[in-house]
Formats: C-alpha cells, sequence, structure tokens
C-alpha cells in the first residue's frame, strides 16, 4: 500500500556545519534508490535541544516527506542507515495519517484566508514572502542567542569579583 | 481550594482534527512545571483529543522540542 511518510532527524553541527548537507543528501538518496518519491524538504534549522543529547545542546533539524509502498519497508532502512551514521542525534519515520493532511489543508486555508484579506491592500510581492514559513529566522536568532552568552558570563563574574575585593577591603579597613 | 477551569476542550473549540507535535509552543500549555502532562481533568480536553495530544507530547519530548522533565525542586 502506498503511504506517505515523513522522517525527522537531528544533525550534530557542533563540528562540521556543513555536516547537514551531506546527511540529508545521503537520506534522500537512499529514499530515491529504494522505490521512494521525495515530496518536500523542511530544513527547520539550529535548534536549542530541550535536553541535551551526548552532551549536544545544540542541533539542526530536517524533515523529509516521502511517499512509498509500505512493502519496500523504508524506515527500517533509514533506521539501519540513522544508527551507523553518528553525525545523527536523534531521529523519528512516522506515517502521516490523513487527519494531518486534513489539519494541514484547513490550516492553510486560514492563512489563505488572512491572505486574501491582506492582499486586498499590499501589492502581490508581499504576499509570497508571507507563504514562506517563519523557521528561516530561527537559526539567526539561536546565533543570536548563544554568542552573547559567554560575554554576559564573564561580565557577571567580573562583578562577583569586583564585589568580593571590595568587601575584603573593608574588612580591612574595620 | 484549587480554582475550578472551565471544562471546555479547547481542540474542539478550534475544530482541530490533529494536533501537531512541531509547534511546541503549544503543547507547553499542557505539561505542568515538572514536565508532566496535564490530566485531563484539569485540562478539560475531551477523550479524544487527550490522546492525540499525549501522542504529540510523546513525539516532541523524543526529538527533543519539549523536555522529559525540568525544574526538579531540590
Amino acid at each position: 500500500m502506498e503511504k506517505l511518510y515523513s522522517t525527522i532527524f537531528i544533525v550534530d553541527i557542533s563540528q562540521n556545519p556543513d555536516e547537514v548537507d551531506t546527511v540529508a543528501s545521503r537520506i534522500q538518496q537512499l529514499i530515491e534508490d529504494h522505490g521512494g518519491i521525495i515530496k518536500k524538504i523542511d530544513r527547520w534549522g539550529k535548534r536549542r535541544l530541550a535536553y541535551s543529547i551526548n552532551k549536544r545542546t545544540h542541533g539542526f533539524y530536517v524533515e523529509i516527506e516521502f511517499s512509498a509502498n509500505s512493502r519496500l519497508n523504508i524506515p527500517q532502512i533509514l533506521e539501519n542507515e540513522y544508527r551507523i551514521n553518528d553525525r545523527v542525534l536523534r531521529f523519528m519515520t512516522y506515517i502521516i495519517e490523513k487527519e494531518e493532511l486534513i489539519q494541514r489543508a484547513k490550516n492553510a486555508g486560514k492563512l489563505k484566508s488572512a491572505e486574501t484579506a491582506e492582499s486586498a491592500e499590499a501589492p502581490a510581492e508581499e504576499k509570497k514572502i508571507s507563504e514562506t514559513r517563519p523557521p528561516v529566522s530561527k537559526p539567526a536568532e539561536s546565533k543570536e542567542n548563544t554568542e552573547p552568552e559567554t560575554p554576559k558570563v564573564e561580565e557577571a563574574k567580573e562583578v562577583e569579583e569586583t564585589e568580593e575585593t571590595e568587601k575584603k577591603e573593608e574588612s580591612e579597613q574595620e | 481550594m484549587l480554582h475550578r477551569k472551565k471544562r471546555i476542550c479547547r481542540f474542539c473549540e478550534s475544530g482541530d482534527v490533529f494536533i501537531d507535535f512541531r509547534d511546541e509552543k503549544r503543547l507547553v500549555r499542557f505539561l505542568t512545571e515538572q514536565g508532566k502532562i496535564v490530566p485531563r481533568r484539569t485540562s478539560g480536553n475531551c477523550n479524544q483529543h487527550q490522546r492525540q495530544l499525549a501522542q504529540a507530547l510523546k513525539r516532541a519530548r523524543h526529538l527533543a522540542l519539549i523536555p522529559f522533565v525540568s525544574d526538579i525542586p531540590r
């Protein structure tokens, strides 16, 4: 029976950010070689993990949607690959039920109705931008969050140190 | 005494058929501070949606979108 699958995996990019492309292309190739048809590739971007996996706090999420015959046993093939590949922190492959598709159509309908209301005022070019999903901005945000953290900590330490020295001086004066 | 919340299933209200595990912001509302799944008697969800929600929460946990446990008091 022909089924629609979705596979999501987290790539470790702490050592080499280019790993995402190599892993993603490898998975795509596996799916296509075994008779699956790729429908959609969605890169969620770099995200902070809710809990650390293999001592990593961040990971790059990639989602691939594909359709295949359930006899081809593609999820098993993918699992074998994921387990061998040590760049993959976590993976999940599941069958997309029709309820999810209905829900997506509903959400798209809601968005479209909102867009049509907007497009009556706004030019057509802006409509395309609003169609693209927001996750694109997420990696930039996470980078911003990660980078300024270290200097803040250092500052805090400095403040503590100065306070301590002041206290010492006071005690000495006494 | 505990404040009694309104017993209306949010998902039924909005007419949702499927609860997506990808938008963790929406899922977090159905977790306790420790990261446990809020029971139906508190959240007011209907049976169908509570089971869907549990599925979504577990998938999100596996993908490290929401924590298994958080804020453990010492």
